[in-house]
């Protein structure tokens, strides 16, 4: 089908920048127990302000950008869901357990056509 | 060495010994501690000594003076988000039982809460104990301690984990002597005292300076 607009070929280049050559595997558990296997953008690194001395610093604090086309169910603000990604960036790395940041709601929305998970690492309680 | 500086290596040796692997005793730090250096039961305590008050006095001349101390310790924790993780991961769960575990899902603030919760009780019934009541000193060298305060700080989010810290402070008395400088010994001085007429028997004193 013919694009007719800038926005639809915009969110149709997602398909490129987001799934394309860069992307990771990424694999969502919904509240509902339900798996989801998608391939997105995978950021291992976040640049954030030192609360303690207000420099700043790189902490490992992974986000992962998807597109929402792609997603039969899009992650909303308050919602817990699981999130496994490769340790590396490589397809065939090992993939580490997270659960979507509590304190950091998905940010993106209909409009931009993707939607970006802030993750919390999870380890299984003792 | 004045007992406040022996009192603190005691204590550090004290919490040493009764941590049990459930917690580490650090000292000075080159630089600022990564989060997922005191993990779980990485958690660390770090002793200072804080303050000390002396009375008036201690200005006299001689005896000893008596040194109301304050030891601040430092105590760190970090965690994840915890949860049943196997169940998740296992291909053999059903949606609902995957469902209940997410459901479950303890945050990381609140792992880090319950965390800090237990060193400091785990501290207070190490030091507190009847048989540390005199900080590994000889008997008599501490008048009384006690620990008269906690104070927690907020948690700091580091990224993949939550990082969070607080402060137990310790008040002990003792007493401080003032060592002053030793004498030094002097040359033995030989003195002979000639008394005339007597050629036969001198007689001679003996001085030391």
């Amino acid at each position: 089908m013919a694009l007719t607009n800038l926005r639809q070929q915009a969110e149709s280049d997602l398909e490129h920048t987001l799934e394309g050559s860069f992307a990771l595997p990424v694999i969502l558990i919904s509240p509902d127990g339900l798996e989801l296997s998608v391939t997105g953008q995978v950021l291992y690194d976040t640049v954030k302000d030192n609360p303690e001395t207000g420099a700043q610093i790189v902490v490992n604090h992974p986000a992962v950008t998807l597109r929402r086309s792609s997603l039969s169910q899009v992650p909303l603000p308050g919602e817990r869901w699981f999130v496994k990604i490769p340790t590396s960036p490589s397809e065939t790395g090992t993939l580490i357990d997270f659960v979507i940041d509590s304190d950091r709601p998905p940010e993106g929305g209909t409009s931009i056509g993707f939607i970006r998970l802030y993750l919390r690492k999870a380890e299984q309680t003792p | 060495m004045m007992k406040f500086r022996a009192a603190k290596a005691s204590i550090e040796e004290i919490l040493i010994a009764g941590s049990a692997d459930c917690y580490r005793v650090i000292g000075y730090q080159h630089q600022q501690t990564g989060a997922d250096e005191v993990d779980n039961l990485n958690r660390t305590v770090q002793v200072f000594y804080s303050s000390g008050d002396f009375p008036k006095s201690s200005g006299r001349l001689t005896g000893s003076t008596q040194h109301d101390i304050i030891y601040r310790l430092d105590l760190m924790v970090s965690a994840q988000t915890q949860g049943d993780v196997s169940t998740l991961n296992s291909p053999m769960s059903l949606p609902a039982e995957k469902s209940i575990a997410l459901d479950a899902f303890l945050e990381a603030g609140n792992v880090a809460d319950n965390s800090l919760d237990e060193l400091i009780e785990l501290i207070y019934q190490v030091l507190m104990d009847p048989q540390n009541y005199d900080m590994g000193q000889t008997k008599g060298t501490v008048s009384s301690r006690w620990i008269d305060q906690v104070q927690k700080d907020q948690p700091i989010d580091r990224g993949e984990l939550v990082v969070l810290t607080a402060s137990m402070f310790m008040r002990l008395r003792t007493s401080e002597d003032i060592t002053g400088e030793s004498g030094t010994a002097g040359d033995i001085q030989e003195v002979v005292v000639d008394i005339e007429g007597d050629e036969v028997e001198k007689t001679g004193v003996i001085i030391n300076d």
